[in-house]
């Protein structure tokens, strides 16, 4: 079986994705050495996708078809637009944008280099294998071809049809029709790519973003965490079953997990060290997640939450710029709520029996199955190995060595996480044993990997001898 | 190392035929296909032949048996999919085309011409 026009499509899809982040970064890294460049693929191709992504999204709304020329025509105008910035822009400017580093820590020990080298090898190994089965697998979950791709592939050839994409219209629609357009998008213009409607470009396309969150994860943390402990950290994330699993199910919920996970990660650092670029980075990030299902924007509302209440000390300007990057990601939304609004189409989960008590007191039943499966989910070494129990045990040890309750977010943010979703499954009407059976091992994707770039910082935090040598900082 | 590795890793994407058993495990084989998995066993190829068939936009119809809700309902997603841009509607009557697939043939409708794809599937051009 040939793979060539499997590869043909993700390169170009992912190359044109890279090269709409990298202009959109050039301003922040403008005088930075060719290696610092490269450093930032991750971070610059998930930048490339997100703006992309929500551009097409309020294009679709506004009537476009989205095809493969208006992707071509918006990833370049992108590329153009970053580019111009770039240059046009002063350099005071440019330097307020900025990253603080772009350098890493190094090992101060042979050893840690040793540690640092061999785990940093197998983390590749890891993602060019995730990568490899990838190419060899059609999406196991059926809500992919059942609605996302369907969905992506009208938006290509018919546009947003009221007949398809709203209930009680001329044709038969599409299931789940509140659920916002990004992913479908994204897997509309992957299959096309393709030429013959190849659903192995589903998984490829998600092992891409699954790679590019590794990437950029090491990349924002290289300049904070030291080699010996970030590599083995990235390691015990990267070998979780369950990622390997949902990359070849294709659902978009580790994708919302994703962006999720690197907002989280981005805002904790806007508010620990106040740089603009992180905060820049949360609100792309922050915007790919509330287009991606509808469940994000709660999800984003909370770990927003998590985070400015673990930071409250940290000062208004800070605050203020984590709920206004909140707010501008929410905005980024618009045009498909106000789509939804016009057409008076609702959420499949109902808000209004979610919030009325005497609703969820008919039917306390529920919550006890709901948290033993979605804990089951969290804590069990066969599907997320041992990321949520390292965040918990590190958490408390650090809590009570050093006396400050700020060690207990990351935990906070897995209890947030968890109780969001056995909320969630109370106040749904949904047969619950169906509900839990198919989604369970999904929906906690975001909070478990939103806690898990948690586990570098801790465990650095608790070992001595920080800190340590900076080295090859360049700009 | 990292160099090494990778290489290494590329060489088992590069390489023709079947891996050893724990690669082969993570590379799912048994779902190295173009095509939807559906639950239900579906003749995915005679819906691609079928929609190879299929005018953009004209309106079809799916008929499964009725003692199958996991066949009906699978073969109207994998339809919904690969039939596009041709648009899906409920009812047969309200069709220009009709796919029957391994079921009988719906009263009040005809048909112009016959599309037969194999394995009991087959397409129907209706009268309008």
């Amino acid at each position: 079986m040939s793979y060539r026009h499997l590869l043909a499509a993700a390169v170009l899809l992912n190359g044109s994705l890279l090269a709409v982040g990298y202009a959109l970064l050039a301003t922040p890294l403008r005088g930075r050495s060719p290696l610092a460049w490269i450093s930032y693929c991750g971070v610059a191709l998930l930048v490339g996708a997100s703006t992309v992504g929500v551009v097409l999204c309020g294009l679709a709304v506004a009537g476009l078809r989205i095809d493969l020329t208006v992707f071509g025509v918006v990833a370049v105008l992108l590329v153009a637009l970053g580019v111009a910035a770039a240059f046009a822009l002063p350099p005071a400017t440019r330097d307020r944008v900025a990253p603080a580093s772009s350098g890493r820590l190094s090992s101060a020990t042979p050893l840690g280099s040793v540690v640092a080298a061999a785990a940093g090898a197998a983390v590749v190994a890891v993602g060019v294998l995730l990568l490899a089965s990838a190419f060899r697998s059609s999406p196991t979950l059926d809500d992919v071809w059942g609605f996302w791709l369907p969905k992506g592939i009208a938006l290509g050839r018919l546009g947003l049809d009221p007949g398809l994409f709203l209930p009680g219209g001329a044709y038969q629609p599409f299931d789940h029709l509140d659920y916002p357009l990004w992913w479908s998008i994204v897997l509309g213009l992957s299959a096309r790519l393709t030429g013959s409607l190849d659903l192995r470009i589903v998984d490829v396309e998600l092992g891409v973003l699954v790679v590019a969150m590794l990437a950029a994860a090491a990349r924002l943390l290289a300049s904070r965490i030291r080699p010996a402990v970030l590599w083995p950290c990235l390691l015990l994330i990267s070998v979780s079953p369950e990622l390997h699993r949902q990359v070849l199910g294709g659902g978009a919920d580790l994708a919302l997990a994703v962006y999720l996970a690197l907002f989280v990660l981005c805002g904790a650092l806007w508010l620990a060290e106040g740089g603009l670029f992180e905060l820049a980075l949360a609100v792309v990030f922050g915007a790919a997640a509330v287009q991606i299902k509808t469940e994000g924007a709660p999800q984003l509302l909370l770990f927003a939450a998590v985070l400015s209440l673990a930071g409250w000390k940290v000062g208004r300007r800070r605050q203020l710029g984590l709920w206004g990057g909140v707010a501008l990601a929410f905005a980024s939304a618009l045009p498909f709520l106000a789509w939804r609004q016009e057409h008076g189409l609702r959420n499949d989960i109902s808000l209004r029996h979610a919030l009325d008590p005497s609703f969820l007191a008919g039917r306390t039943e529920r919550v006890a199955p709901a948290a033993r499966a979605l804990g089951h989910q969290l804590v069990n070494p066969h599907d997320w190995f041992l990321v949520v129990p390292a965040v918990l045990l590190l958490g408390v040890i650090g809590a009570l060595r050093h006396r400050r309750m700020l060690w207990l977010a990351p935990a906070a943010l897995v209890g947030v996480g968890y109780a969001f979703w056995i909320w969630a499954n109370w106040g749904d009407t949904m047969n619950l044993r169906f509900r839990l059976e198919t989604s369970a091992y999904r929906i906690v994707d975001a909070t478990v990997l939103a806690a898990a770039f948690a586990v570098p910082f801790l465990v650095d935090r608790l070992l001595p001898g920080r800190p340590v040598t900076r080295g090859a900082e360049d700009g | 190392m990292v160099v090494a590795v990778s290489l290494a890793a590329l060489a088992l994407l590069a390489a023709p035929g079947r891996f050893p058993r724990p690669i082969r495990q993570i590379a799912q084989h048994s779902l190295n296909t173009r095509d939807p998995v559906p639950t239900a066993q579906l003749d995915v190829g005679a819906l691609r032949r079928a929609a190879r068939i299929l005018p953009a936009r004209a309106t079809y119809a799916v008929v499964a048996p009725p003692n199958d809700p996991q066949l009906a309902h699978d073969l109207q997603g994998v339809a919904h999919l690969l039939f596009l841009p041709a648009l899906p509607v409920a009812e047969p009557s309200r069709a220009e085309w009709l796919l029957r697939y391994q079921a009988a043939h719906p009263a009040a409708v005809k048909v112009v011409r016959t599309y037969r794809l194999g394995n009991g599937v087959v397409l129907e051009r209706l009268q309008p």
